[in-house]
């Protein structure tokens, strides 16, 4: 694959002298984009993705965040997000191409993040998170913490209506969030801690909670603690939703697998008063319709993008940057913050990477410039720091950054040797369906051979990986990102059940002490410790947070770039 | 005749068991896991054991096998996984993409294959046969997908003279649904329509030799009819079997180029449940390929009948 990779640049080049620098840019994307395509199978997988296939996102950082390619027109961040209600024209069909199917369209149900960004058109949560990542209410009005953060009590914005007209109750809150508990995983861990979610009137919501959990709105931020009508939630308790009713901007008006998804406006939405920020604040539904189209070859997201089939496009190849930015009509995205990539080691007993000596001496080998290069193709689109949270967040520290980037191969065999390691095969999980993957994985077993270990690469489709990466005596090493704007709580390896199998009494001290503050400088305190704990038991070889590009017709306004996108507030210049 | 087709058709039976057995057995020997793929990156392994248990995913191999084979002889294929609908209903919904792709591509295929096999038969051993042929070698030997994507290229990117991508059904126009089709008929097609050139060039060469032909010029036919009445009548079996053979096979070569188009069609299905590892759907799709298989094979003989009097079937 990789040959003929070679084959097609060289064909690109050849074109170009005949047919000019513009025109060949445009060719060798689509010809180096079927490269991808030699893989055919790449990019489905419907669109699942944590790291890999990735969701999508954009997010050109605020002024301050670093170094940001993105040309056109890019909106900049937050705090100049406009008030969208006065500047808006309403109109128009929207169109997107995403990456490939959902898998559903119910965030309770599945973790695609496809399935997240097109469902917070039409479901709202109690809350959403601001310009820094923090909550802010969205169908909550307010909300009082009491007792020392053991109760929670929300009352409800009194004119919010769902999309078949009823309005928005206490009982429709308590329904839904008791399908989240059952339903997300996210909603399973973080009722463990409730001990009753009561209805204090027609508007008002009262949690009690075992112990304190001042981290509640965080949980209550994301899009699976979505709020639907009580009888929906009831009619599909534990299965796929089979109807779509939120309070959101849009409506759903039908859905064609493999064809499109289409909302609507949502005429009677009434937005919150006063600026946009981040994604929350005022929300105004403008397009007639937002059509989502699977399209999962990213090589034809990009051609369809400049032959104007797509007002938008996410997920386009970072190798054709220079091909877009030469297209006048169309406004790139760099986003950042987005995901962090890395190396996980399988920290269980069946795995010779439970040596904890073995883990650092692998982490001390490792020089990430060049990791994040070949994942990454150039510094543009990648930042490298140690956190697992970006700059962005309130929760970025330096905790353990001395283990970060260490570029030391004679401590590394040094402790290789203290390890006791045999020369047994390091067992190395990998996929080509997402290039990153394989490009990283190749430069870092070049770096750890290089030290004496040996790396049997295993390369795999991603549903494969998927699968063997659950078996806990079947692999050593597998790569893959996270969000690196969510609440460090939140992310998937805190559970020792999720491949990796990071288990930790202080990690779980330091999580059980997050969920309860509120207090700003504690959670500090605690996020740069677990941050330090997080390296101290080398949990995996952090390389660094990568870009992924989007791309859009300039005609689209009012677009906010944020790790996830989103329609409203938007509009097309007439 | 009536008696023939049956016996064929019963003969068919044995042939989608060993199909519908072997895909079976072979998707559940591949490793992946369609509940992980659906619930997404992040689910517990709790959820998607729960989810697995629910879907019958836990069970014994034989013990699905055999839950499979009764819904399959009641003509239930099962309910897809990833689409939470029935494998039926799902196949039936992506069929006109696929079947029009597929019909388009052959007529490609006919158009470019016949007349220049005849051409090059006619004109052998001159330049004409010569270049010709040499055109239907890179044809044999280019990759759909390169092909497509070079297509798109050209004609979509670089002139904008039609759309890259997606389907449109025949009610938003004639146009809307042709435009989009053109380019990958001819992605499908050309491929085909090569081999076909130096199918229909071999035949022609055996009739052109043949006695009767010298017979029909010694009688002074003109050249048009000899070639049109007699040649081209003789060789048309063997072409007809590649012909109807061509549309089986463009029927499955339809899954680069729907996907290359990004058509959503049959072909698109397939590989995105291959990819999510939905077994009831790729098997549902592999047993209709089979079956268009067997019927177009069918079709054949049994049109063979009407194009030579003096094949009979008893």
């Amino acid at each position: 694959m990789h040959s003929r990779y070679e084959v097609e640049r060289q064909l690109a080049l050849a074109l170009q002298r005949r047919l000019g620098r513009r025109g060949l840019l445009r060719g060798s994307a689509a010809l180096l984009g079927g490269g991808a395509l030699a893989s055919l199978l790449a990019a489905c997988g419907g669109g699942t993705t944590e790291q890999g296939g990735a969701p999508t996102a954009t997010a050109v950082p605020t002024a301050a965040a670093g170094p940001s390619p993105a040309t056109g027109g890019v909106t900049p961040t937050a705090a100049a997000q406009p008030s969208p209600a006065a500047t808006g024209k309403k109109g128009g069909v929207l169109r997107v191409a995403i990456i490939g199917e959902p898998p559903a369209l119910d965030p309770q149900f599945t973790t695609a993040t496809i399935t997240a960004n097109i469902t917070w058109h039409m479901f709202e949560s109690l809350f959403t998170r601001d310009a820094t990542f923090s909550p802010k209410p969205m169908l909550a009005e307010s909300y009082e913490f009491q007792d020392d953060n053991k109760v929670l009590v929300i009352t409800l914005r009194p004119n919010v209506k769902f999309h078949d007209g009823r309005p928005l109750t206490a009982d429709d809150v308590i329904a839904s969030l008791t399908r989240y508990s059952k339903l997300s995983g996210r909603g399973k861990n973080f009722f463990t801690r409730v001990t009753n979610l009561d209805k204090v009137d027609e508007t008002t919501v009262r949690f009690e909670f075992k112990e304190p959990t001042g981290i509640a709105p965080v949980f209550l931020a994301q899009v699976d603690a979505m709020i639907i009508p009580k009888d929906l939630a009831e009619a599909y308790p534990d299965k796929e939703l089979g109807d779509y009713i939120g309070t959101g901007p849009f409506k759903f008006k039908e859905r064609l697998p493999d064809r499109h998804i289409s909302l609507v406006r949502n005429d009677d939405y009434i937005p919150l008063e006063g600026p946009a920020d981040g994604y929350g604040g005022a929300r105004v539904p403008y397009f007639d319709e937002i059509r989502f189209i699977p399209v999962p070859e990213q090589a034809v997201r990009g051609d369809g993008l400049v032959t104007d089939e797509f007002d938008f496009a996410e997920q386009l190849s970072l190798d054709n940057y220079d091909a877009f930015t030469a297209e006048p009509d169309l406004s790139l995205q760099v986003t950042l913050p987005y995901y962090f990539y890395g190396a996980h080691f399988n920290k269980s007993q069946e795995s010779i990477m439970s040596n904890l000596k073995l883990r650092h001496a692998l982490l001390a080998a490792v020089d990430v410039e060049p990791v994040a290069k070949a994942g990454f193709s150039r510094s543009e689109f990648y930042r490298l720091y140690s956190s697992m949270s970006a700059p962005e967040t309130p929760w970025q520290t330096d905790g353990g950054q001395e283990y970060y980037n260490q570029k030391n191969p004679e401590k590394a065999k040094q402790l290789l040797q203290e390890a006791g390691y045999d020369g047994r095969p390091i067992r190395w999980l990998s996929t080509k369906e997402y290039s990153y993957n394989y490009n990283m994985a190749l430069v870092l077993k070049q770096q750890l051979e290089a030290i004496g270990a040996v790396i049997d690469l295993q390369v795999m489709d991603w549903a494969t990986l998927v699968k063997t990466r659950s078996q806990r005596d079947a692999w050593d090493i597998f790569i893959t990102g996270h969000e690196s704007y969510q609440h460090p709580v939140l992310q998937p390896y805190m559970n020792a059940s999720w491949p990796g199998f990071w288990a930790n009494e202080r990690r779980d001290q330091l999580v059980q002490q997050l969920m309860g503050e509120t207090d700003e400088a504690k959670i500090k305190e605690y996020v740069t410790e677990l941050d330090k704990v997080w390296w101290e038991d080398a949990v995996m070889i952090k390389v660094c947070e990568g870009a992924t590009l989007r791309g859009y017709r300039k005609r689209l306004q009012g677009y906010a770039s944020r790790p996830d996108w989103f329609f409203w507030n938007c509009w097309f210049e007439k | 005749m009536t008696a023939y087709i049956l016996r064929r058709l019963v003969m068919a039976a044995p042939v989608m068991l060993i199909v519908a057995v072997t895909t079976f057995l072979l998707l559940h020997m591949t490793p992946g896991d369609p509940v992980a793929v659906l619930l997404g990156p992040d689910a517990t392994t709790e959820q998607i054991e729960q989810l697995r248990d629910q879907l019958g995913l836990n069970d014994p191999v034989h013990v699905q096998l055999v839950r499979w084979f009764a819904g399959l002889l009641r003509g239930d294929l099962g309910q897809s996984i990833f689409l939470n609908k029935p494998v039926t209903r799902a196949i039936l919904e992506r069929l006109a993409p696929t079947l029009e792709l597929s019909i388009l591509a052959s007529l490609v295929a006919i158009l470019i294959g016949v007349p220049i096999g005849m051409l090059a038969a006619i004109r052998q051993g001159r330049l004409l046969d010569f270049g010709s042929m040499l055109v239907a070698m890179v044809g044999i030997s280019m990759p759909t997908f390169w092909l497509g994507l070079n297509l798109i290229f050209i004609f979509a990117v670089s002139l904008r003279w039609l759309p890259p991508q997606g389907y449109q059904p025949f009610e938003e126009g004639l146009w809307a649904n042709l435009s989009r089709m053109i380019l990958p008929a001819i992605t499908l097609g050309a491929g085909q329509g090569a081999f076909l050139a130096r199918m229909t060039r071999s035949v022609m060469l055996d009739v052109l030799s043949e006695d009767f032909v010298r017979t029909a010029r010694a009688k002074g036919l003109s050249e048009p009819r000899v070639l049109l009445g007699h040649v081209l009548r003789n060789g048309l079996i063997p072409v007809v079997t590649v012909v109807g053979l061509t549309f089986a096979i463009l029927m499955g070569g339809a899954v680069v180029t729907e996907q290359v188009f990004n058509i959503p069609g049959v072909g698109r299905l397939l590989i995105q449940a291959v990819l999510r590892r939905d077994f009831p759907l790729v098997q549902g799709i592999v047993l209709l390929i089979a079956l268009v298989y067997v019927l177009i094979n069918l079709g054949i003989d049994i049109l063979y009948a009407f194009l030579d009097p003096r094949i009979r079937y008893a």
